[in-house]
């Protein structure tokens, strides 16, 4: 049956997320390569949609930047900040999914995305049409993405783009590597997730976690540690020192606001 | 890794000597990592830009040439923008030399029925009425996309790449499809050189990703030294 327009409502969890201290709506947490929002859009696509509707009480000027008005699935995506109306599908899942329990705490949050993460590889099928190269172990690696040869590799794992996997590296089974990481040497990851862009050092033992550059989350018993010793566990795309554009900026705003002149 | 080297390894962690080696070695790792990362792309970049710059400097004899004939068989534009679908769905104008009669687009709804291409989402026939003369001579020799040339040197494409599509068939992708969007489109790729128009959609849409799926400056460089003898000998288009 072919659906002319999908209406989406989008959880509102900024209260709930004391953890993770996302910058973006929770919509927009990765799943995968993609944010959760983006596996709907694909849905919406299979069925036919012509338009999409999210209602978004949560930082919908941010969904709306994210999707660049639906270009990439030739859909009409209207985001309403209105309240969403009975019949629309609430955001809490993958599509093809059962409805699931809205998380109530924050380290439920912690746990309904890692969750998600997991579920989302453990479903992946392998004869679908995919830029990421199904492996002979049942394992996920996107473009450009380098694993050293000592390295074990145990399915199910997805690791992103660009991501290069050090030597005696133990990844999975249940790993989802983020684009644009780098796990140095003998890093255990299992049942877990590493946003992009983190560095992972030596010898780390990681179970049930969530990464994101220096941050760890532990859904288990919701806690949030900053590693400081950056060879531990970092951000790679955070710049270390100011970079040429960012001292441009800074000497652009000193000069518009007359701190520093020509003369 | 035996535990005496696990734990000599966080004892140096704990030392101020080791965080600072540790520290280094990071910060070497990371740039080399970045250099690799980044490498490729400025790289490919950068060969996109000199070598679309030099061919539409090589090539302005044969695009003086063309818009001669082109303005000579028949009024109407010599260039022909039409909107295409680039990188992650945005929309660009792609140049090509006109080689159909100005009111093309208007008669290819009425030729849909006779769409050649299996599975319906690109359009092409063999003998299509909307060509012109000079369009067929040099839609043969791929001279209408040399214009293509400036797309490229001003970020749109690149030279190597899947080809872009136009919206009205993107509308009809499934999301397996539209994985061909993830790479920067451009004048050649895999099929462009193995069959062209022959291949059937299904089929182009697999060697795009087979391309996006191993991305390489020296996959590239092959793919162009082959497109050449492809486009001389017109083969597979139409």
């Amino acid at each position: 049956m072919k659906i002319e327009t999908l209406t989406l409502s989008a959880p509102d969890f900024a209260a709930l997320d004391t953890l993770a201290r996302r910058t973006d709506p929770a919509i927009l947490w990765p799943v995968g390569p993609h944010p959760l929002v983006a596996h709907w859009l694909d849905h919406a696509v299979r069925l036919g949609c012509r338009r999409v509707v999210i209602h978004a009480a949560d930082r919908p000027a941010l969904i709306r930047e994210e999707l660049a008005e639906g270009a990439y699935w030739s859909l009409e995506i209207e985001v309403s900040s209105a309240p969403a109306p009975a019949d629309a599908v609430a955001l809490l899942r993958l599509p093809n999914e059962p409805q699931r329990p809205a998380p109530q705490t924050a380290a439920e949050l912690l746990e309904w995305w890692l969750q998600l993460n997991l579920r989302w590889l453990a479903d992946r099928k392998p004869d679908a049409v995919s830029i990421d190269r199904y492996r002979d172990d049942g394992g996920w690696i996107a473009p450009r993405a380098t694993v050293h040869p000592s390295a074990t590799l145990t399915a199910p794992y997805w690791i992103g783009a660009g991501t290069e996997i050090g030597p005696d590296c133990r990844i999975g089974p249940h790993a989802v590597v983020g684009a644009g990481c780098l796990l140095e040497r003998d890093v255990r990851l299992e049942n877990s997730l590493v946003l992009s862009g983190t560095f992972l050092g030596s010898h780390l033992d990681v179970d049930g976690k969530i990464f994101a550059g220096a941050t760890l989350l532990d859904p288990s018993n919701g806690t949030r540690v900053e590693i400081m010793d950056r060879f531990i566990a970092s951000a790679l795309a955070s710049p270390e020192r100011p970079s040429g554009s960012r001292l441009a900026k800074m000497f652009r705003g000193l000069w518009r606001s007359g701190a520093v002149s020509a003369s | 890794m035996n535990n005496r080297e696990l734990i000599e390894y966080w004892h140096d962690a704990g030392t101020p000597i080791g965080q600072a080696r540790l520290n280094t070695r990071r910060q070497f790792k990371r740039s080399l990592w970045t250099l690799t990362v980044n490498g490729a792309r400025v790289l490919k970049r950068t060969i996109d830009v000199v070598v679309s710059a030099a061919a539409l400097l090589a090539l302005a004899p044969i695009f003086a040439a063309t818009a001669i004939a082109i303005r000579l068989e028949g009024r109407g534009p010599t260039f022909f923008q039409q909107q295409r679908v680039g990188l992650r769905g945005k929309r660009f104008g792609m140049w090509k030399f006109r080689s159909m009669v100005v009111n093309a687009e208007k008669l290819k709804e009425q030729l849909a029925a006779q769409n050649e291409m299996q599975g319906g989402v690109t359009f092409k026939m063999k003998n299509d009425p909307r060509i012109t003369r000079v369009g067929r001579f040099i839609r043969k020799y791929s001279i209408d996309e040399l214009p293509q040339f400036w797309n490229v040197l001003r970020g749109d494409m690149s030279l190597v790449g899947p080809r872009p599509p136009v919206p009205r068939e993107v509308a009809l992708y499934s999301p397996e499809d539209r994985q061909r969007l993830l790479a920067q489109p451009g004048l050649t790729c895999f099929w462009q050189v193995g069959g062209r128009s022959s291949i059937d959609f299904a089929g182009q849409v697999r060697l795009d990703v087979a391309y996006i799926q191993s991305p390489s400056v020296w996959l590239d460089v092959k793919l162009l030294a082959q497109t050449v003898p492809a486009v001389l000998f017109g083969k597979g288009a139409f």
